[in-house]
């Protein structure tokens, strides 16, 4: 058995275990849908840190070091300012209006079952499409890794994900991802330590990053990315934190609001730890022990298996087959449970906002019915996505993240903040904006360069970018705004 | 204290530190496009790029930022915000 192999099992023994012990504590919806509200504001920082770092962020940041130096940069100070302004405004409404799922909240002050259907097909939607992502990424990665085809990785994943859902619901899934960011750290920590070793310092370790790179570090606009683009991408990414639906329900399984904003600041200062070793040792060492090295290139110059590889081809220059092993099963983990998170935010909302506000008696408090609903639902998704990965399983990785990025971030952010802070917010303001910003965000990425061009064809694109936050959030706000005051108006008239 | 935390309440507190926490994000944009020419692309410092330890120092204010402001306004995570 190879040495990746071995230290993937090993690992997944160990979420194994984590969910059978959680299965035998978890009693009723609150467990399955919040973990009972008992997560402790440093496990939950935890948790948190480990649901935003996926290997996606890993993986792609490194890449993007490698080929734009420093520009990489975005994807590390958007997701700081994410978290602080998920801080200052929604950390303690969340949990203070909040239950089990975000239709709880915009419920609170729109009391009305059609915008908890809303919320439950939005968050459905752009989870799927980032589960979708997460699956495309780990069955083209792993069938290089662990040598074995694309179909068999994605069965891997889609088993061990309807294992903890349904048998263990948040608490499996919060406890793995806390295993999983420890994990992570110390890989990244090891990394660091083992890439400033053979360098012989950091003065050294940049002397032959900036050699390999080319020119000096210092220079930025490596990525070409327009201010337009530039400025989209970044509200994307700080938006879409406040508007992922597994990021949000995280601050539901905490006792109070004091734990919900100390893991705030714990995980802000968790994530800044990996993500700082990343920019300052990790990515350089990319540059220093990767490029140019024959062993890791193909015979036309290009990264073996592509440039997702970078950071693993790293650990094998560093570490050789057991540092490879260990990292490649750590960021195996870390796919395992992110899109663990997202089936539980896709169950819950199913369960909660769908089935329990349409059954006959909603008063009726069918506890075992809407559990049954929660793992059928779990069962389900994770299906559809396995099957859409298989037949997306050539596209853009960063490409699908993005659009469920800007889908949050046109979607489900701006109506939950207006939810949270203004009065005159009506059900119907609420859906139109949603819908206005799903739809625009959808619309002008079909316009944008990677479908209108790569895929369809066409000579150039209709919209110059592919990244519409900065167009898609703004509409949701004004359709929000217009219909509300339009059906307020028309309410205080008739009445 | 209580009197400043009084004035810093709702949504001033929230906008002042909401423009602090967006700062960060803008210098990075700017410097990206080139608006802010040569300014960081003078020398290293231990080996490090300045470029690369701004960035560092920008993000580990985001950090401070944060956790100052669980400190500074304690009362304010049960009562005004």
């Amino acid at each position: 058995m190879s040495t990746p192999i071995a230290v993937f099992l090993s690992l997944v023994s160990l979420t194994l275990v984590i969910t059978y012990w959680a299965a035998r504590r978890s009693v009723g919806r609150s467990s399955f849908y919040t973990a009972g509200g008992n997560i402790s504001a440093v496990q939950n920082g935890l948790a948190v840190t480990g649901d935003f770092v996926s290997a996606a962020a890993i993986l792609g940041s490194v890449a993007l070091f490698f080929y734009a130096g420093v520009d990489a940069a975005i994807f590390y100070i958007s997701p700081l300012v994410g978290l602080s302004l998920l801080l200052i405004f929604v950390a303690k409404p969340l949990r203070e209006l909040g239950q089990y799922t975000i239709g709880d909240v915009l419920a609170a002050n729109l009391d009305h079952s059609s915008v908890r259907v809303f919320s439950a097909f939005s968050t459905i939607i752009l989870s799927e499409l980032y589960v979708v992502a997460q699956l495309v990424g780990a069955g083209s990665l792993f069938s290089v890794v662990f040598d074995i085809n694309y179909e068999l990785a994605v069965a891997v994943v889609v088993a061990l994900i309807v294992i903890y859902v349904v048998f263990g619901g948040m608490l499996a899934t919060t406890w793995v991802q806390i295993v999983k960011a420890g994990l992570l750290i110390i890989g990244v920590l090891l990394l660091s330590v083992l890439s400033i070793a053979k360098a012989g310092g950091v003065t050294e370790l940049f002397v032959m990053a900036e050699a390999a790179y080319g020119s000096s570090l210092n220079e930025f606009g490596g990525a070409g990315m327009s201010i337009f683009s530039s400025v989209s991408l970044a509200s994307a990414l700080v938006f879409g934190m406040l508007g992922m639906p597994h990021l949000l329900i995280r601050f539901l399984t905490v006792p109070d609001v004091e734990a919900a904003n100390r893991s705030v600041v714990i995980s802000a200062l968790l994530i800044s730890i990996v993500l700082g070793l990343l920019l300052v040792v990790v990515g350089p060492a990319g540059l220093a022990f990767v490029k140019g090295q024959a062993a890791f290139q193909t015979s036309s110059g290009d990264i073996l298996g592509g440039s997702n590889m970078i950071l693993l081809h790293l650990s094998q220059s560093l570490g050789g087959d057991l540092l490879f092993g260990v990292i490649a099963a750590v960021t195996f983990s870390t796919i395992l449970a992110v899109v663990a998170g997202l089936t539980v935010a896709m169950s819950s909302s199913a369960a909660r906002d769908v089935y329990f506000v349409l059954k006959a008696n909603p008063a009726d408090e069918d506890e075992r019915m809407e559990l049954i609903i929660f793992r059928v639902t779990a069962v389900v998704t994770i299906v559809v996505a396995a099957i859409l990965s298989l037949a997306l399983k050539n596209e853009n990785i960063a490409y699908l993240t993005a659009l469920a990025f800007g889908i949050a971030a046109a979607t489900n952010f701006p109506i939950l903040i207006l939810a949270i802070y203004w009065k005159n917010l009506t059900v119907k303001g609420a859906i139109f904006g949603g819908v206005a910003g799903l739809f625009s965000s959808l619309f002008l990425l079909i316009l944008g360069p990677t479908v209108w061009v790569q895929l369809l064809g066409n000579s150039s694109p209709i919209f110059p970018s592919d990244y519409s936050t900065l167009i898609s959030v703004p509409i949701a706000f004004i359709v929000a705004y217009i219909v509300s005051k339009l059906d307020g108006d028309l309410s205080v008239k008739n009445s | 204290m209580k009197y400043l935390q009084n004035i810093f309440t709702g949504f001033f507190l929230k906008g002042i530190f909401s423009l602090f926490t967006i700062l960060p994000l803008f210098l990075f944009i700017l410097m990206s496009q080139k608006g802010l020419p040569k300014l960081l692309d003078f020398s290293h410092v231990w080996g490090i790029p300045t470029s690369i330890l701004f960035i560092l120092i920008l993000m580990i204010f985001q950090v401070i930022l944060a956790w100052f402001y669980l400190l500074l306004f304690p009362e304010l995570k049960e009562d005004n915000l």
